[in-house]
Parts: structure tokens; sequence; C-alpha cells
């Protein structure tokens, strides 16, 4: 009775747009693939429920249901959607860099915590990211120091409030500089940090003295981003530092400690070298694949050796790191074939079921998602993929993406789109001391 | 024998008739130890010298009857140091623009010749002097061709004085692609890219300007050979330097570090048959066979840090050495203006790292000599040279070390510079 | 976290009699020919000439070697990652060099090459007042924090003259006062007024907080500031100043500014002028870190004399030779033997300058600077006099742990001993 308008509703709905399926009401059975749920085995032969936006069932045994639309998966593989837990899906494609003369004029504040990602993502440029197998992606803004607030995004739906998992997922802090205002070294970076930290806490201190006896005392000053700092004060939001070295490490390491905040690190591209640092402190790591980031020219006479050898480093980091049992996830940061730098992870020795989680589990581990996210269990949201082939392999290309349990065939002709290549914010020259003796 | 008692004979003769003429007194240092650099040490000897050149030298050396006898008794004579490699007379202070004239502007300055803007008033020549420099080569600096040096002595008020020899060689920037340091571009926006984009960028640059530096160098020898058959044609002042060096008459000073840089420049001058120097070489030591097979001598300054991290700590205190065992050619120069003085304690750190003391010191003074073709006259204690002697306290590579006498062409010079004046001035301010 | 680091490093050192060679101990007993130096956890534990060695101590023989304290580099910028400079605003004594130390600083070991066990790590001279120094030891292969030399009072940089003022580069679109000498005191004067007033906003928080005890209101507390932290630590006498300077004037003015708010500069550096005005900062008490001789590529260092050091010496006051530069710094031993040839400063008083008075000047000369009981085991083994041409560094060790051994050193060394790779 009621169905029927609903029916034909949905009939209209599938006239309109051409790649998805109404997910309401609609139940799915991927009967006969190879399943890897992540959270266990792989199973040779499953079968994946999905039913009203979730993962009903997931086994060998799986009884399908009456009314399923039921999809022969033998042959290919099931995987839980992939999730780049940090890159710039769904912003626009970075300026050119500067190469002289006057700066562009800034696109935005580079020390603004409480600027939104949100605000600055197009739904279009994010759903092209899922034709390659992404169903979630942590969106960050790009530039700056301290360049704001990431969200968390399904890939998949017509608005983009439908989108978001969390808002604001994170708060970032870059350990980069900038080229012309303060800060314009790292120390200047983390004295700004901790010189923000305390303030924030200062401003807590204030509003709340003035919140408990408001009468006969000034009111204090609204300052956004200070605002913006509390929840990551309290310990309720997750601080992510951008790592581009070493020590970068060892510095969030250190803000964390001095603030007590929660803390994960990005990029890390030499994090295997304090693996047992990372191990005592348990560290939430989000290590990159953009193993050759664009950066600034050096001055001085290049040292090509060194530079392959920290590029072949940042390659094997991964595979260290699992050697040395650290769980963490792979992300993009920024890189333009985010598969294509997994593959390169598992090439330089990272096994290929440990990087599978590490861009599934282990990213919604870190974000804090792991009960809703990450594998194919019963009753998380179902963000499945099937791959022509095995999954994360070089020719394997995904036939059908399940977001919210809606499904989305990829453009057979159109190469899966990788995330727009945007620099990551690597760290700008100071002028050399021996200049200024 | 009796010829060198004959020649000696003779410049004492000459001698007496310069002074009558009313040149400098000849001079004879004494019961000192003689390091004559070509030949064997004299532990205990004499030289004199006459109307701006050595008359004799020897351990039983005989002494002019008019000459001025200076007591060499615990000193030591060494021939002038040569410093194959520098800026000094055409900078004064580095960061003034208006007393630096090394760098003109625009990539290609082969008309551009050191010795006529060199100051030869600068506070920095009498400094170098004061510690046994007494001949430079001062160079234009930048760009691709940066222009043509000058051998230079470092006594005279015009520049025409100073001139030993002009031209001494045409100075080049073999292209390494990559783009010129310059302090506000550290404050500039950079533009970012991935390694291999740069290393691609590096290597399409470079190869840019080796075409553009070989056509200059095809064009000036077209030129050459147009004038040659009498046909007209425009005066161009940049081809017509660069013709001596295309026909191989003016050698050609190519600054080069690294080993492919070094490599790439020997290739060059062999496609453009130039008579190559390289100027640099801190990466000369992976290259030596080829350096020695096609005989480059290299201008090295030793006080630098190794070219790549992997380097052992002391591959630019040892270059000298590899370069020496090669048989490659080379000077030890201070590549600088200010610090001409300290070419000695370059030496010194070639010889803690290897360089036999002998060879080290041969290094900043006849090798020198020998790389720019005035080994005839200077480089050396031997009878018929040039006048460029000085006397220390004892071994000139030793920091301690005093110098107390120094001669250019046999002319006595002050030790007075700018920094004794200063000491005197405020030692004993209360 | 330091003082767990030193006791575990005292339990891991080993015993080493460094036998036969000549100390140039830079301390009361002077030079000991054929002597013998006895390290146990990492301390010196006996020097001289009938020293016991106990069995099982590892003997490193030094016959006809020179056994020297090991060299202390006053001014320094080698392992600094992410800029050596905070060159944007004018006062930056918040950021601290100890943030970005750069353990796999391959100069570190090219230093330890050259027989140099400690260093002043220096913020730049972009600002009027920079940051905070980290005095660092070059224990190659160790961690950041583990270089760090436990002890070594804390000190801010100052600049005086051209660099701060911008005279020689331009930033694009960029102005920044000051543009004259005449700014620079302005400056540090403000910053001064302003770390005055921050000392008394602070003072009288805690005298609120006492009066209202335990059980009453509290004020909001000032706004934590952590530039002014340190000025304010300046004008209490518990951060030095290493001021960088060039021009006499300028020093005077330092001086002048300095006795005005009641603080010390604790050392002058660069001072290539300091030679004008020896007896002023004698009387000041600063030290002075100058250059042996290099000179005239700035104006102000046109007046640069190789005599600074031994004219200053003569007036009383404590020179060190530095290198500001990690190629000079490889070869400090000669440098300090100018000191003899300009100004005939003697060979013990010149070794002085690149080992106890730097480390008086960096506060830390109870610790090290010279071979004596008690001190640490940073020691230099030169293959011949210091001061010799032919000299060479064969052995340097810190806290008694041989860090450089030029006899094991196959290039492949540096890799394998410097950080966790």
């Amino acid at each position: 009775m009621r169905a029927r308008p609903i029916l034909a509703l949905m009939m209209l709905a599938a006239l309109v747009s051409p790649r998805g399926y109404a997910a309401r009401g609609e139940v799915y059975a991927l009967v006969g693939g190879r399943v890897f749920p992540v959270s266990g085995p792989p199973i040779d032969k499953g079968t994946v429920v999905i039913r009203d936006g979730l993962i009903e069932a997931v086994g060998a045994n799986v009884t399908v249901p009456v009314g399923a639309r039921v999809i022969d998966v033998k042959g290919l593989s099931v995987t839980p959607g992939l999730v780049d837990g940090f890159g710039g899906i769904g912003l626009p494609a970075p300026r050119p860099g500067g190469g002289g003369g006057a700066p562009p004029s800034p696109a935005a504040n580079p020390l603004a915590p409480q600027a939104l990602a949100l605000d600055r993502v197009r739904l279009a440029d994010a759903l092209k990211a899922r034709d390659s197998g992404i169903t979630t992606a942590l969106v960050i803004p790009r530039d700056g120091v301290l360049p704001g607030q990431s969200v968390l995004l399904n890939l998949g739906g017509e608005k983009l409030e439908g989108m978001v998992l969390r808002q604001p997922a994170a708060l970032h802090l870059h350990m980069a500089t900038l080229s012309r205002t303060y800060p314009g070294s790292l120390m200047g970076t983390v004295a700004y940090a901790r010189q923000s930290l305390y303030d924030a806490a200062r401003y807590r201190d204030e509003w709340k003295a003035y919140e408990t006896a408001a009468r006969g005392h000034k009111r204090p000053a609204y300052d956004p981003a200070l605002q913006a700092w509390q929840e990551v004060l309290a310990g309720k939001e997750l601080l992510i530092v951008t790592a581009t070295r070493e020590n970068d490490v060892r510095r969030a390491l250190a803000l964390a400690d001095e603030f007590k905040v929660r803390l994960a690190v990005a990029d890390a591209p030499q994090a295997a070298r304090v693996a047992e640092l990372i191990k005592t402190r348990k560290l939430p790591l989000l290590v990159s694949v953009n193993f050759d980031p664009p950066r600034a020219p050096t001055f001085g006479t290049p040292d090509d050796e060194k530079e392959r050898q920290d590029i072949e480093e940042a390659e094997r980091n991964p595979s260290e790191l699992h050697k040395a049992g650290i769980s963490f996830a792979l992300v993009s940061a920024f890189a333009p074939d985010f598969l294509a730098g997994v593959r390169k992870a598992i090439e330089r020795g990272l096994p290929a079921d440990a990087a599978l989680r590490a861009v599934t589990l282990a990213p919604a581990e870190v974000l804090g998602v792991a009960d809703r996210l990450g594998s194919l269990e019963a009753g998380k949201i179902a963000n499945v993929v099937v791959w022509s082939g095995e999954p994360l392999a070089k020719d394997t290309k995904a036939k059908m993406v399940f977001v919210d349990g809606a499904l989305y065939e990829p453009d057979e002709k159109a190469k899966p789109s990788p995330s727009p290549g945007a620099p990551s914010p690597s760290p700008s020259p100071s002028p050399a001391a021996e200049d200024l003796r | 024998m009796k010829a060198r008692f004959s020649m000696s004979a003779l410049l004492s003769v000459m001698a007496a008739a310069a002074l009558a003429a009313d040149a400098p007194r000849p001079i004879a240092i004494r019961g000192a130890r003689i390091v004559t650099v070509s030949g064997p040490v004299i532990e205990k000897g004499t030289i004199v010298l006459s109307g701006g050149k050595i008359v004799a030298v020897g351990e039983n050396a005989a002494i002019p009857g008019v000459a001025e006898v200076i007591d060499g008794t615990g000193k030591t004579v060494y021939p002038g140091l040569i410093n194959g490699l520098t800026t000094l007379g055409l900078t004064e202070i580095g960061s003034v623009p208006g007393s630096v004239d090394t760098t003109e502007t625009g990539d290609i300055n082969p008309q551009a010749r050191a010795w006529l803007a060199v100051q030869p008033h600068s506070d920095l020549i009498p400094i170098a002097r004061a510690n046994g420099v007494t001949v430079v080569l001062t160079a234009p600096q930048g760009g691709l061709v940066s222009g043509q040096s000058a051998l230079l002595r470092l006594a005279g008020t015009t520049p025409e004085a100073l001139t030993v020899k002009q031209p001494a060689a045409m100075h080049m920037v073999y292209p390494t692609g990559r783009p010129v340091f310059n302090l506000a571009r550290l404050f500039e926006e950079p533009e970012l890219k991935t390694f291999e984009d740069r290393v691609k960028d590096r290597r399409q640059n470079q190869e840019k300007e080796l075409r553009r530096l070989g056509n200059l160098i095809e064009d000036a020898r077209a030129l050459g050979q147009r004038r040659g058959a009498n046909l007209p044609s425009d005066v161009d002042l940049a081809e017509e330097a660069l013709g001596a060096v295309a026909r191989g008459e003016l050698p050609v000073v190519m600054r080069a570090d690294a080993e492919d840089d070094i490599r790439g420049a020997v290739r060059f001058a062999g496609e453009h048959g130039l008579k190559l120097i390289i100027a640099g070489g801190l990466e000369a030591w992976r290259c030596a066979d080829l350096l020695k097979e096609k005989d480059v001598p290299v201008l090295l300054q030793v006080d630098r840090l190794p070219l790549r991290e992997s380097d052992r700590y002391d591959a630019s205190f040892t270059n000298p050495s590899a370069l020496h065992r090669a048989g490659v050619r080379f000077a030890i120069v201070s590549d600088d203006a200010a610090d001409t003085r300290n070419l000695p304690y370059e030496a010194a750190m070639a010889r803690a790292y290897g360089l036999p003391a002998d060879v080290a010191l041969r290094a900043i003074t006849l090798s020198p000599a020998e790389i720019f073709g005035v080994a005839d006259r200077l480089g050396a204690l031997a009878v018929g040279k040039d006048a460029d002697v000085f006397v220390a306290t004892g071994d000139i590579m030793d920091t301690r070390t005093q110098v107390t006498h120094v001669f250019v062409d046999g002319a006595p010079q002050s030790l007075e510079t700018r920094h004794t004046r200063l000491y005197r001035e405020f030692k004993d301010r209360p | 976290m330091n003082a767990l680091f030193l006791a575990l490093l005292a339990l891991a050192s080993e015993t080493i009699a460094i036998r036969g060679g000549t100390i140039l101990t830079v301390g009361p007993q002077g030079t000991i020919a054929n002597g013998t130096v006895l390290i146990r956890d990492g301390r010196i534990a006996a020097v001289g000439t009938d020293v016991a060695v106990p069995a099982g101590a590892r003997v490193i023989d030094a016959t006809g070697r020179y056994v020297i304290p090991g060299i202390i580099d006053a001014h320094s910028h080698t392992a600094i990652e992410g800029g050596v400079n905070e060159c944007t605003n004018v006062v930056t004594a918040e950021v601290r060099i100890a943030d970005v130390l750069d353990q796999h600083d391959v100069n570190i070991y090219r230093q330890l090459a050259g027989g140099v066990t400690a260093a002043n790590v220096l913020h730049g001279s972009c600002n009027p007042i920079g940051g905070q120094n980290a005095v660092i030891k070059m224990r190659w292969g160790k961690g950041p924090s583990d270089l760090v030399f436990a002890g070594a009072p804390p000190g801010v940089k100052f600049a005086l003259g051209e660099n701060p003022k911008r005279s020689n580069f331009r930033v694009p679109g960029v102005t920044r006062y000051p543009a004259t000498r005449m700014g620079v005191e302005v400056v540090l004067r403000d910053s001064f007024r302003r770390a005055q007033d921050y000392k008394r906003e602070w003072e009288e928080y805690d005298r609120k907080v006492k009066a209202a005890g335990p059980k009453g209101e509290r004020p909001v507390a000032p706004r934590r500031d952590l530039e002014l932290d340190e000025l304010r630590d300046i004008l209490d006498g518990k951060v030095y100043v290493h001021a960088h300077c060039y021009r006499a004037d300028e020093i005077l003015m330092l001086i002048h500014l300095a006795d005005e708010f009641g603080f010390k500069i604790r050392t002058f550096q660069h001072v290539l002028e300091g030679y004008k005005v020896a007896s002023e900062i004698a009387k000041h008490g600063a030290g002075a870190s100058t250059f042996a001789d290099f000179w005239g590529y700035k104006m102000e260092a046109f007046d640069a004399i190789p005599y600074n050091a031994a004219i200053m010496a003569s007036h009383g006051v404590n020179v060190s030779l530095n290198s500001d530069d990690d190629e000079r710094a490889r070869r400090l031993y000669w440098e300090a033997a100018k000191a003899v040839k300009y100004g005939g400063v003697s060979e013990t008083e010149a070794l002085k300058m690149v080992t106890l008075n730097p480390a008086w000047q960096l506060g830390v000369d109870k610790r090290v600077g010279s071979i004596e009981v008690g001190k640490d085991a940073d020691i230099a083994i030169f293959s011949a006099h210091p001061f010799d041409p032919a000299t060479r560094v064969e052995m340097t060790l810190v806290d008694g742990i041989v860090y450089f051994d030029r006899a094991r050193d196959d290039g492949k060394a540096t890799r394998a001993a410097g950080g966790a790779r």
C-alpha cells in the first residue's frame, strides 16, 4: 500500500542517478566470493548480507534472506571499504607552488585551529575517490601549521551532511613552518603550539570563572582559535600531529606529555626508527604512502644519494613497523595515487594482509570508529567493496562499492581516479645562520 | 759549475749596475734554512736578491759587498707563496656591494677582465702578503662564463704594476642545473616538486646550459676562422674573448665539485678542444684516473666539508693526497680574498692527512706556477727567478710561525697592515 | 630522565687508562709528560705519572701522543633541524633549540674527529632577542634529548648590529623594525620593560593567592607568556645571555643596558671589536667568544683583527675561540694556535681558549674543560701537539666513551654509530 509510491520513487531515483541505487530497505547478499572480514581470517566462498545500510551477516554458511538481491561474486574478492585515514579527498586541487616573487594570496589562514575542512569539501570531487574502492576518508585541511579540524566522511549519498561520520574528527598540527610569518622555524612551531595550549587553558579558566560568578566581573573576550582547542585540551578530541621527521614523533609526544592531550601521529616516514618508543607509548599511527612528496628545492649542493635513501627508507617504513609488531594505518597523505602507494609498501615487504588491515580496520581504530567501521562484521556500517581480483593487487579494480549499504558501480571505462594530488605541507626553509653571523 | 758561477757573477755585476741606477739594494739572507722547492732543502745557506731576481742561492753563495745582509740564523727562507685562486683585489667587504667587483650581471661575461678592476690599495693585500703570499690568481666569479683572471703580485700601486700575467685563464662554472643561491629566495614561497621531478629539472637545466655554452664556444671558433679569412664581421667582445679559449690558447678554469660534474667538464672540454683546469674539485679523488689520463690539473681548497653525508669525514682533507698518488697535478688554493693569508694552513691540513710535506709546500708554490705557465719565473728559489721570497721563524705550515721579512721582486715589503695598526692602537688602552 | 640516562651511562662505561702520552691538563697539574689518565664511570679518576692501572681496564696506548681536554665550541649551529633562526618576530625568546636538535647531523661526528666534545648550539642572529640555546655533548648515536649537557645553565641568544637590523638582506614584502642600531636598543629596552611588568604582575598574583589562603577565591592567573618567562628569568639572573655583537659602541650599549636593568651578559659572541673596549668587558664580567682570524665579510667585521683574543685576554677577559661553522669547528685546535701567532698568547693560554675558557663561559667548568680528577672524561687524543702542523685527532672520548677512533673509522662507522638506523 504505502510501498507502491515508495517503489515508484525508488524507480524514479534509479532513473535519475545512473550509478547509484537507493539504499533504504534494500537487502543485498553477496554470495560465493573470497571474503576478507579483516577482523578474522579470510573466508573462501563466503557470503555477506547487507540490510538497511548495515552489515547483517558475514560467513561461510550464511542463509540468504528472502527478498534479498543476490549478487554472485564467485571468483571475486570482498573486503571492507577502504579507509583513507588522512588526506585531501574532496578538497580543491592545490595552487601551483610560488617559485618566487610575491606569495599568492593565502587561501586559508595557516594558523586557524577553528577552520573546518568540511567547509571546503566539494561533494563531486570527494565521490570520485570511491571508484578506487575508498569508502571513507578523513579530509584534513591542507596548508599551514594549525590548518584546522578534519572531518570523517563516508563517500556516498547526495548531500555532504549525510556523509559525515564525525565532525570534527580531529584537530591538526603540522610540524611545518611558514615562509614569512611566525612561526618560520620548527622550534617556532613547537613554541607556538605550546603557547596556544597554555592560552587555551587560561581561556578555559577565565570563562569558567566568569560563568561561575559573572556578576561584578568583566567578561572575557571570545577567541575562536582558543575555543577550538578546548575539546583537545579536555582530552576529548584527538590531536593529530603531522610528523615529517623522526624527531617530530618525539616532539609530538612531548607536547602530549606537557598538556595531557590525546595524540595520534600522521605521515611519519621515519617512524620505524622510533619503533620502541611508539610501542611503549602505544602511539596511534597514520603512516603515509606518499613516499616522494613535493618539496622545496634545497640551495646547498643536493645530496641525491641521501635523498634517495630517505625515500627508500620511507617505502620500507611500513614493513619495518610491521616487523616491530606495531599496528598502524596506511594513509594517502595527499599522494596522487593512494593504492599505488599501498602497493609500493607491499612491494617493500609489508605483508598483503597487514596492508589490507592498514587501510581498513587500523585507521578506524586510530580515529575511534572501529566499533562501527573498518571490517566486515555484523552490525557495522555496510561499506563493502567487491574487487575483480586479489584486493590491492596491481590490476585489480573495484567492481562494486557499497557505502552505507548503497551500491555504486564504478565506471568500467574510467580509470580509478586518484585522490587529488595536493602537496603535503612540507617544511619551508629558514635562512641559514651561516649567513647571519 | 762554471756556468753557474758565471751566471752568478754576471748577475752580481748587473746588481751593481742596478744599484747605480737607483734600484733597491741587493739583499742577502745569510745562514738560514732555505727551502728551494725546486731542489733539495739547504740546511744552512745564503740567498741573494738583486735587480728583482734571485742572483745566488746556496750553501756558500757569494754576497755582494753592497748588499744589505739579513741574519737568517734559526730562520727559514721560502719562495713567496702563490695562491692559485682568489678574488683578492676584486672585493673588499663581501656584504658591501660598492666594494665588490667579482660578479658581473648576466651569465656570459667572457670579456670581463679582472685585472682592470683590481683595487691595488685593498687593505686585504698587505694582510695576505704579511703571511708570505706574494702572488695570487685573481678571478671573477659567477654565471656560466665569469670572465678572465690574471696573476697578480701583491705589491704595486696600480693594476698594471700588480699584473704578472694577463690573461691567465677564462673562468667558467660547469652548470649543475641547480638554482643559484640567493638569500632573498629563502623567504619566497618555494615551488614544491617531488625528488624525481627535481632531479629531472636539474638535468634538463644542465643540458640546456651546456648546449648554450657549447654553442658560444663554437660561434667564437667560427668567428675566429672568419677573421682569419679576412671577412668583415661584427665586433663582439664576448666572442673575441672566447676565441682564444676555442683555439686552446687560453686555458679554462671550470668550477666543478661533484664527480658527475667533473667528468662532464672533462668531456665538454674534450668535445670543444679546451685546455681545462678544474676549480673546486671536491670529488676529484673519485675520478683521479680520468684527470690523470686527460692531464687536467685541479685547484683545490682543502678546508671544506665532504660533499656527501656518506663520505669519510676526512674526504676533503685526503683529496690532495689521493690526487698526488694518482699523479694528478694540483695546487692548493684558498678560493677567497680575506682568508688568503691562511693558505699555508690549508696545505698543512692536506699534509696532516697524508700529503708529503714537500708536496704540500709545492702545492702552494711551484705547482700553481706550473699550472699557469709562470714556473720559469715564480714558485721556487733558484737563480734567475723573480725575487719573491719570505723569511719565517720556522715551518710556514705551522700556525705559530711568524713571518719576519717579505720581498716581492726583490723589494722589501712592509709587514704593516690594517690589523697591526689597530693592534698597536688598542693593545694598551687602559 | 636525564639522571637515569647518566646512571645507565655510568654503568655502561668501561674503566680506561690512557697511558704514556703527554697530557696537557689545562689545569693546575699543567703538562705531564709520559702520564696516565684513568677513567672510571665516565669521570676522570686519576691523572699523573704514577697512576695505578686496575686489572681489567682497557688500556689506550698514547705513547708519542698528546692528550688534551675535549674541545668546547662556544658558538655552534650544528645539529639543528627545521631552521636555525626564528626569523620573523623581533623577540623570540620562547623558541628552544633543545626542541629541534638533530642527532643525525653527520657534522657531530665530523667535529668529534676534530676533537670537539661539547658545543653551545645557538639560535641564529636574525633577531635582537632570539631563542634559547642548548649546550650539547657530542654523543654521536644517542637520541636528541640525550645530547643535551644536563646541568648546563640555560641561556638566550641576543644579536646586535647588521643582522637583526637586516642591513644585508631584505625579505620581500616585509618591513621590520629595527633598521638601525638605535632601534635595536629600543627593542631591548622595550623587552625588558615588558619583562619587568610581567615580573610585577606575577608577583602580585602570588601575593593575592597567598593572601587568599587555601580556601579563598583564586584569581585567574596572569597569562603565562613563554617569551616573557625567559626575559624575566634573565632579569632574575637565572638565564645566561649570549650576545652576538661586533662594534665597540654596541658592546658598550648592551653593557649599559644590562647594568641599568640589573642583569649580566654572560658572553659576547663574535665581539670582533672587543679589543677596543676590553676593560669595559672585563669590568662587566662577561666572557668573550670570538673568531681567531675570520674577518672582513661585513662592514662591522672590517675592524676585526686576529689580535682580538690576545688583547682582550691581556685585559682580564675570559676569552674563547669558536667556529660558528661546521667546517671550522673541525680545526679549532689550529684556530687556538692563531692566538699564539697573533699577540703572543702562551700555548697553554691558547689551548684554554678552546677548553676551560668556553667551559666557564657556558657554566660547566666544574664538569669539563680540563683534565682534572672528578671532571667528566671528555678527552681528545692527538698524534702530535695540537698546534703541530702534522697533527691529527686519533681518538675522542665523551663521558669516558670512545665516540671517535680514527683507527676504527671505515667511513661506514659514521652511519652505524649515528642514531637508531
